[in-house]
């Protein structure tokens, strides 16, 4: 009981677990390449709340926080770039199915 | 308790936004359940006091990813209600594969042994906390001990007394051979240890005290200590960053500044230990914007023909 209601370490750590996979699954299942770039994001996000929480509950400094600051606007920069590929891939495929995307196919 | 009430109020919304968008075959959906997850994760970033960061994510992630997503959604997909169903043995291969991941991960995080340090700020916090079985527990005990019978008090340079987490961020530099180096120019944030006739105390009359110690009381190495306390002591020590002496001295005071939050650090940090990876950061994001740019624009044909954009 006392473990449920003392919220340490390992609580975020294991809902850090769960988002990562959940965000791997979407990665993995969606054909859709605006579906597969929320995947990663939420891959971060994952990586984000073990920063902040090994932040919070290891050194009690800031490391994690600049970190997650950092991965953060990584996030961003890689939406933009990704989009941008995206759109490419539209203006040529007209569709954003990435099975299709196999003209580099031997 | 309040804290355990927004935990799971928040972990239940995160991971609902998780499965929501897992689950969810509408792309626009997808990135709504987004939403509901990186609000989320806001709300645990406050809860785990990183102020500055649960604003970035809601700015930046919420607000402008997000809406560069939906952006995305909006010029990629004529019918935005299309929907692409992955083949059921893909879904079987990814269930496993993402089942086995968590249960991975959950069994090696929950068999691992953390550090968990001395996050609070007074001894009543502390004390509440019963973290007593990691090696500086000793040292943070040891120096209570010590404070109390002694009756010394750590001021700051104000005369503001600094309370035990300053000392045992003493033996905590100690311990990870760090030095603790008074403060240059930018505000004296140098804290000479006081007793309690206000006189400065040497670093002779602590080591003294701490050795006086039984062994098992101090789990940190003589040598170490000393030279943390012959740095501190030192007035030709070199110049260092508030940032520097708050990471070597665990000091609660220049850690999360007055208001309870790091963002005064966290500006800090940016213009003085993370100053390089800042700069690397905004020159990836000037290749980013340049690269964004050129992928975007409109296709001139091949052939060299007068067609021009589309």
């Amino acid at each position: 009981m006392n473990h449920v209601l003392h919220i340490g370490l390992n609580h975020y750590l294991v809902l850090a677990a769960i988002l990562f996979a959940a965000g791997l699954c979407t990665m993995t299942l969606k054909r859709n390449a605006i579906g597969i770039l929320i995947g990663v994001e939420l891959v971060l996000n994952a990586a984000n709340v073990n920063l902040i929480a090994f932040s919070h509950y290891g050194t009690g400094l800031i490391d994690g926080q600049v970190t997650a600051i950092f991965v953060i606007v990584l996030a961003a920069a890689e939406a933009a770039v990704a989009l941008a590929i995206f759109l490419n891939f539209y203006n040529r495929l007209a569709t954003v199915d990435v099975d299709r995307g196999d003209r580099l196919r031997g | 308790m309040l804290e355990a009430i927004l935990f799971y109020g928040f972990a239940a919304m995160a991971l609902a936004g998780a499965f929501g968008v897992l689950l969810s075959r509408n792309i626009v959906r997808t990135a709504v359940w987004l939403l509901a997850t990186l609000g989320a994760a806001a709300g645990l970033y406050f809860l785990l006091g990183a102020m500055f960061v649960g604003a970035i994510q809601l700015i930046v992630y919420a607000g402008g990813t997000l809406v560069l997503i939906i952006f995305g959604v909006m010029l990629t997909s004529k019918n935005p209600h299309m929907r692409f169903a992955p083949r059921r043995a893909e879904v079987a291969v990814a269930a496993v594969v993402c089942l086995a991941l968590v249960g991975l991960l959950v069994w090696v995080l929950l068999h691992s042994t953390w550090y968990v340090g001395p996050i609070v700020q007074t001894r009543a916090q502390w004390a509440q906390t019963g973290v007593n079985e990691h090696p500086w527990a000793h040292d943070l005990q040891a120096v209570t001990q010590f404070l109390d019978a002694n009756h010394v008090a750590i001021v700051d340079a104000k005369g503001v007394p600094c309370g035990p987490v300053t000392l045992a961020g003493l033996a905590r530099a100690a311990w990870y051979e760090l030095t603790v180096m008074p403060q240059g120019d930018q505000g004296d944030r140098r804290q000479p240890l006081h007793d309690a006739d206000g006189k400065p105390m040497s670093g002779d009359q602590l080591l003294a005290e701490l050795h006086a110690l039984p062994p098992q009381d101090r789990a940190i190495d003589d040598a170490a200590l000393e030279s943390a306390i012959a740095a501190l002591e030192s007035p030709d020590a070199p110049a260092r960053t508030v940032q520097q002496v708050a990471y070597a001295c665990g000091d609660a005071d220049l850690l999360t500044d007055a208001d309870g939050d790091g963002t005064r650090n966290i500006g800090l940090g940016f213009l003085g230990v993370y100053l390089l990876p800042f700069e690397v950061i905004s020159v990836l994001l000037l290749a980013v914007l340049i690269g964004a740019a050129y992928l975007a624009r409109p296709r001139v044909p091949a052939s060299g023909g007068t067609g021009g954009g589309r």
